[in-house]
């Protein structure tokens, strides 16, 4: 009986070593969209420390060889729809569905322009706009966009992190998208770029 | 393929979801088609640049560096709980020794009930079987003169007196019985109610169960072995030429009164 203890001990240790060498290397990737959902970085911080205590408690429950990322992730947008969404709800209402889908296209199209007339856009769009456009998206577009945008998760894997069905996740990414072009182009013009400079 | 269509297909080629053959479709659409041209032009590049801007911000190391240790302190934490739990452990241990001493008790107690059993049925069963054909029909027993008589038939060494009447019980009778293959003499008592039967079985053909020996009974400088069986109690004496073993249901029968002494030889 007296060999129990150090065996546990040992398959503790055994333990906290996988976790640390399988699941510790996400943790800059877990805070830049824990940054990004929280829009906070005390948040952020406590919503990266949960989701590491939570998998870390879980984690005879996960399969060694498959996506350790993708289960982090999955825990973590968990927890933050689950505590941290209502403290973060988006002051931002808008008719998503307002938005032509050719929106830009055609603010861009103007007769005369040149070959790349988005450059110019680009041009007049700052840092600071696109953290803004992206943090004023309603949360729900919010996080299909940065887990497909920074994260580069598939559809597929986005709808199992946020346990959404797939067609939610690509009509989320669309309007996400759209949104996030709209106020981009709104940040533009206060930036100084000339909407109708053809004419 | 028409503008709709493909239109449909964009983000999906810029997400690199959409499929080979779409994707090809949809190029050989973009090539006859500069309307559908532009808009993709124009998609992938708002994509490539949100894309660039918003993994262009890098946290500062030194926060990550913060956050890591807080991260594992919180683990070290979480390792502590279960060393309090493992504290609460020598209870498990106790009473999964103890659940382990209860299964062997009952395993050793199991097997001796069975090893107790194969050797009943062995051993004492026999002597209890005839026994109880004897009490179930004593009257087959009724010979006119049954002691010396019988016993000089079967035993010519042998010459027990045995008492026609004992404790109030009448000797019915006696014959001879072939048990566990061997010969023997089967006298039976009755009192109207209990039957007694006397077991006389030469000593050098039989030997009283080992297990016996190590519980005698001594009564007036004799040695007795007494048995409780499932449903009746035998008690064995051996003299130099005799083991009488005597039965009874009855709990209430002294047995030791119905062995004959040693002076009755």
């Amino acid at each position: 009986m007296a060999e129990n203890k150090p065996d546990s001990k040992a398959a503790e240790n055994e333990k906290r070593k996988a976790f640390e060498a399988e699941a510790l290397p996400h943790m800059d990737a877990l805070y830049r969209t824990a940054l990004r959902m929280t829009k906070n970085e005390n948040d952020a911080q406590d919503l990266v420390q949960e989701a590491y205590v939570k998998a870390y408690r879980f984690w005879d429950k996960f399969e060694l060889g498959s996506n350790c990322r993708a289960w982090l992730f999955k825990i973590m947008t968990n927890i933050f729809i689950n505590d941290y969404r209502s403290k973060s709800r988006s002051p931002m209402a808008v008719n998503v569905d307002e938005i032509d889908d050719n929106f830009l296209y055609g603010q861009l199209a103007a007769p005369g322009r040149e070959e790349n007339p988005e450059q110019e856009l680009f041009a007049k769009i700052f840092d600071d706009d696109v953290k803004k456009a992206i943090e004023e998206l309603p949360d729900d577009f919010r996080l299909v966009v940065i887990l497909s945008f920074l994260e580069g998760f598939s559809y597929q894997e986005i709808a199992e992190i946020a346990d959404l069905q797939l067609g939610t996740v690509k009509s989320r990414l669309h309007r996400g998208r759209k949104l996030l072009q709209k106020r981009l182009f709104d940040y533009a013009i206060r930036n100084g770029y000339i909407k109708d400079k053809a004419t | 393929m028409n503008c709709q269509e493909a239109l449909k297909l964009f983000y999906d080629i810029i997400d690199k979801e959409a499929s080979d053959i779409d994707t090809e479709e949809v190029k050989k659409h973009l090539e006859g088609c500069s309307d559908c041209f532009n808009k993709f032009h124009l998609e992938s590049s708002v994509h490539a640049f949100i894309n660039a801007k918003i993994n262009e911000s890098k946290e500062a190391p030194a926060r990550l560096d913060d956050l890591r240790s807080k991260i594992c302190s919180k683990l070290d934490a979480v390792d502590g709980e279960d060393h309090k739990s493992e504290d609460r452990r020598p209870f498990r241990v106790i009473g999964m020794t103890l659940a382990a001493a209860a299964t062997l008790v009952i395993m050793v107690a199991a097997a001796y009930f069975v090893s107790d059993l194969v050797r009943h049925s062995r051993e004492y069963l026999p002597l209890e079987q005839a026994h109880f054909a004897a009490s179930a029909n004593p009257s087959a027993y009724a010979t006119a003169n049954p002691t010396s008589a019988l016993l000089a038939s079967v035993h010519d060494n042998l010459s027990y007196s045995l008492s026609p009447s004992v404790d109030g019980f009448k000797m019915v009778g006696g014959t001879t019985e072939e048990i566990m293959g061997v010969q023997m003499s089967h006298f039976v008592y009755t009192n109207n109610g209990s039957t007694v039967s006397v077991f006389v079985i030469p000593s050098d053909q039989f030997d009283i169960p080992a297990d016996l020996k190590s519980h005698p009974i001594l009564k007036d400088n004799q040695v007795f072995f007494d048995h409780h069986c499932h449903s009746c109690r035998l008690v064995y004496h051996e003299t130099n030429k005799a083991v009488i073993v005597t039965s009874t249901e009855d709990n209430s029968v002294d047995l030791l009164d119905f062995i004959p002494g040693s002076s009755a030889i």
